[in-house]
């Protein structure tokens, strides 16, 4: 294993940034025996939470991470770093708890972290690791940074309450979407309580948050929702590593104006309205701006509703113009880290339904 | 569409069809369907009556600042100060930003202080005057013009309760009450409201003379707390607890709440013509009971919850007379003691009190619900100032278990009890027996605790800022009803009969400040075989 450790990993690992090193089987004992020494700390956990890399130079950026995210919630955290394969199975392992100070200034509040390091084909070690150090009854959410490899398998992803990926990471999304989809209709696994389909959070939506409470804000006014049937053309500008969630805004407006895509021409897509309306949706890419979406663009029947990401301001502006009418006004921006994103859909929770219905219309415009 | 195909969208759309319990709604706005759970506030324009006061300035100027932080507040919304004093916009803007800055909930951001202060302006006016009323009605009607937006308007009564009857008919009167073409018009009145069951009745009249009861908001901001919403959630979403919620299985419930606080910054002048009774047991208390003590309501709807919370209030027995009242309530005054090392006065010696008063800063009650689910379980509350802790919190003390097996042996506590803690540290435990370690049988209480705190990061939102929110969306489940509140009063209203107009007034006991209250208090419980659970 020694011999693929990066660079950037081995000096983490001297530093000492993953806390104790552990023997597999001591794992909790050496956990339990932290807490029951340390006195005026509370173990707290609402829920398991894994980061899957398979990337171990990046497994220091993933600890700050944790670190940021337990920060907001507590969590037993699982963080699994896998090696490139290279012949024989090795396993390192590395305990620490993170504290901070309670509301009262006086507890400590631990979320505690156990580290993997997987060397060698893991294929079924890894579930067993992961099955192995969970905190029995509480849900797991499991955050796969990079692509969906031969290690998203079926017994593994049975037991994942909710799934965070980032499918604009993705160089080939295409059998991506279909692992998910593959994922989302399998059936419960034996060892999960969870009552429905897996939950797939796809951090290139969540980006998008913002922007759509922003359209929706844009529509209160029954004035402007009277321009909704006139809608024809759409104009998404993104950055070029946010193509997915242009396209996932898309997918969603075009959704809820009820329309079809009927055809695609590069970055240009026509829809059909039931009531036989065309709407003409096209995607630009502006190679600058600090926010995933610079602007959207809603247009028709002499309407026009704009969405803008302005320079480096944190906010959205957003702004209507039809008939004599004309608003602009500010809303809280997007998130910006991917931390910020996931504590976002751990604080909301919920079951995602938008998404899941968004998603084969986004497929469908890859 | 081919690459959907390959991609298997028809699983995608197998997927999003099964999941569509809820289906798209006939939601007005398409791009609202499944973005928010709750419903959506409408831009408005927020007019306050006693603008310079207390509370806008720490407690509604914040939460609407913090409502717009979090971009909840819906763009297009004003605000519209109105008092007495003669100043400018920027004047009042100044006097908010100052106050916005020390206490917001989460922390102050001039730029965008800068942009929301920008929505508010200043209107001077006395409470009284026909012509200020004629005065804000232009400058309504020209803002509403100029500025986008719809003509929603949102009456704040935030001054001393005194002026709500003289605010309410002025807004009657300059026809401010009646709704624009194409807006609501809305009124929310602070508390306390009335003071007894005559001058609730009286203000109602006033009120729904001005407003229809629908569009009539009455504070409880114990309401807005996050703890006191999620009691419903505690006994309907989890299967444990309801079954068992009921006389078969409880034996009793306590309600207390404690604050350490007396007569400091003024507030005795207030509070001397109020006491405990009237000022924390008519509302919050009383709604808190209600919500431990209702039936699932038939649906999650304002009047579904509330119509299960009135019949609670119903049901509570009345004390016939002022013997009733002697057996059942305890009122005391606390002389002089000892807080956190420092010497406290009595009650009577307080600035602003009376030194002569009859008023209690405490009070302890046995209350019985005459209905099927609670005969027979008493509800014990208390609530003083001077006590020995801030706390307030709800516990439920289960029965016992029967007297057979490990029940024959001596233990201290048997009984389980369920804790809700409302503030500080919200959350909730539970109490139960378990063995200690060892060869014989010995057991001793232990506890389950769930801290809010330490498992959900996010801090609650400040009670003010759902309220608004909801009172914008035209959600009225937090906010008490004409019938709730009207019940309440009568209540309330034999015991201080009682106490001030009865021929044999039941005594006003007294209490060391920093203690636990009266012994009286005390003996409510004792005679009933119980105590007042340890805090
Ligand atoms: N303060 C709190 O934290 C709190 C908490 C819960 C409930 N409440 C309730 O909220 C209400 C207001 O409390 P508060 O503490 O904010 O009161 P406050 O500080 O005494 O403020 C009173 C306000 O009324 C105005 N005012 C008084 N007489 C007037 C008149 N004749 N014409 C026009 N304006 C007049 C004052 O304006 P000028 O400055 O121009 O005189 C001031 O803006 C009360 O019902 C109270 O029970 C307060």
């Amino acid at each position: 294993m020694e011999d693929t450790i990066p660079a950037p990993l081995r000096v983490a690992l001297d530093d000492g940034l993953f806390g104790e090193e552990t023997p597999l089987a001591e794992i909790e004992r050496r956990l339990d025996q932290y807490f029951s020494v340390e006195h005026g700390v509370t173990r707290a956990s609402l829920m398991n939470l894994a980061i899957y890399t398979e990337r171990p130079e990046t497994l220091a950026a993933d600890d700050e991470s944790l670190n940021r995210i337990t920060q907001n919630h507590a969590c037993r955290a699982l963080l699994l770093g896998v090696l490139p394969d290279e012949g024989g199975l090795s396993v390192r392992c590395w305990i620490k708890a993170r504290c901070q100070l309670g509301p009262d200034a006086k507890t400590k509040l631990c979320s505690e972290q156990v580290t993997f390091l997987l060397g060698g084909d893991c294929q079924s070690c890894l579930t067993n690791l992961v099955f192995s150090h969970l905190r029995s009854d509480l849900p797991l959410v499991m955050w796969w940074r990079g692509e969906l490899s031969h290690h998203f398998q079926e017994s593994l992803y049975t037991v994942i309450d909710r799934l965070i990926l980032d499918s604009s990471r993705w160089p080939d999304p295409i059998p991506q979407f279909a692992k998910i989809a593959q994922a989302v209709t399998a059936p419960t696994g034996r060892l999960s309580d969870r009552r429905g389909q897996l939950l797939v959070h796809d951090l290139a939506y969540t980006r998008g948050h913002q922007h759509r409470r922003a359209i929706a804000v844009l529509f209160d006014p029954p004035a402007a929702r009277a321009f909704l049937p006139e809608i024809n053309r759409i104009e998404i500008v993104h950055t070029p590593a946010h193509r997915h969630t242009g396209l996932y805004l898309g997918a969603w407006i075009t959704r809820q104006l009820g329309a079809e895509l009927t055809q695609r021409v590069g970055a240009s897509y026509q829809y059909q309205r039931p009531g036989g309306g065309r709407i003409g949706l096209s995607l630009l890419e502006q190679t600058e701006g600090a926010c995933a979406i610079p602007s959207i663009l809603l247009e028709g029947g002499g309407a026009r509703f704009e969405v803008i990401a302005s320079g480096e301001s944190p906010l959205l502006e957003i702004r209507s113009r039809f008939g004599q009418h004309q608003t602009n006004a500010f809303l809280p921006g997007p998130r910006l880290g991917d931390e910020d994103l996931v504590s976002e859909i751990l604080m909301r929770g919920g079951s995602n339904l938008l998404l899941a219905q968004v998603l084969p219309r986004m497929a469908a415009m890859l | 569409m081919m690459v959907a195909e390959h991609l298997g969208a028809k699983r995608y759309l197998h997927f999003a069809r099964d999941r569509q319990g809820f289906g798209p709604t006939a939601m007005d706005n398409p791009f609202r369907e499944l973005l928010v759970s709750r419903s959506s506030p409408e831009p408005c324009s927020v007019v306050i009556f006693g603008a310079t006061g207390d509370l806008t300035h720490r407690k509604l100027i914040p939460a609407l600042y913090n409502l717009a932080k979090e971009g909840d507040l819906p763009p297009g919304s004003r605000v519209i100060g109105v008092a007495r004093r003669e100043k400018t916009d920027e004047e009042f803007r100044e006097e908010l930003r100052e106050m916005n800055r020390k206490v917001s909930r989460q922390g102050h951001d001039e730029a965008l202080w800068d942009r929301f202060a920008a929505s508010i302006s200043y209107h001077r006016s006395e409470f009284n005057d026909p012509e200020g009323y004629r005065g804000l009605s232009e400058l309504l009607t020209k803002r509403e013009t100029t500025e986008p937006g719809k003509p929603n308007r949102l009456f704040y009564l935030a001054s001393a309760p005194e002026f709500f009857d003289v605010i309410l008919d002025q807004l009657r009167e300059s026809g401010l009450n009646e709704a624009q073409e194409g807006g609501w018009t809305r009124a929310v009145v602070e508390k306390p409201f009335g003071t007894d069951l005559a001058t609730a009745q009286h203000l109602n009249a006033v009120v729904n003379a001005t407003f229809a009861e629908k569009d009539t908001y009455r504070i409880d901001h114990y309401l807005g707390k996050e703890t006191a919403q999620n009691i419903m959630v505690i006994r309907f979403a989890n299967a444990i607890f309801e079954p068992l919620w009921n006389s078969r299985y409880i034996d009793h419930v306590q309600i207390t709440c404690a604050e350490t606080l007396g007569m400091e910054g003024g507030r005795g002048g207030y509070y001397d013509t109020a006491g405990a009774l009237r000022d924390m047991v008519q509302n919050h208390l009383l709604q808190l009971l209600s919500l431990i003590a209702m039936e699932a309501p038939a649906d999650l709807t304002a009047d579904g919850i509330r119509d299960e919370k009135v019949k609670v209030i119903k049901s509570l027995r009345r004390y016939p007379d002022a013997r009733a009242v002697a057996e059942s309530v305890v009122r005391a005054q606390y002389k002089s003691g000892s807080i956190l090392g420092q010497t406290v006065r009595g009650y009577l010696e307080e600035d602003r009190i009376n030194p002569r008063s009859m008023t209690e800063p405490y009070v302890a009650l046995k209350i019985n619900i005459d209905n099927w689910r609670w005969e027979g379980v008493p509800f014990y509350m208390r609530m003083g100032k001077r006590l020995a802790k801030k706390v307030t919190e709800i516990s439920i003390h289960f029965k016992e278990p029967p007297g057979v097996l490990f029940n024959r042996l001596p233990v201290t506590a048997r009984k389980n009890v369920l804790v809700l803690r409302i503030q500080p540290d919200e959350g909730m435990s539970l109490r139960m027996l378990s063995k200690m370690p060892g060869p014989s049988i010995r057991m001793e209480p232990v506890k389950m605790d769930f801290q809010y705190s330490t498992s959900f990061g996010k801090p609650s939102p400040e009670a003010y800022e759902r309220l608004l929110l909801d009172a914008m969306a035209g959600d009225a489940t937090l906010f008490a009803r004409r019938d709730e509140v009207e019940h309440a009063w009568r209540f309330i209203d034999d015991i201080e009969h009682a106490w001030h107009k009865s021929n044999s007034p039941p005594p006003m006991a007294q209490y060391e400040a920093g203690t636990w209250g009266p012994e009286e208090a005390d003996t409510l419980l004792s005679r009933d075989g119980r105590v007042w659970r340890r805090l």
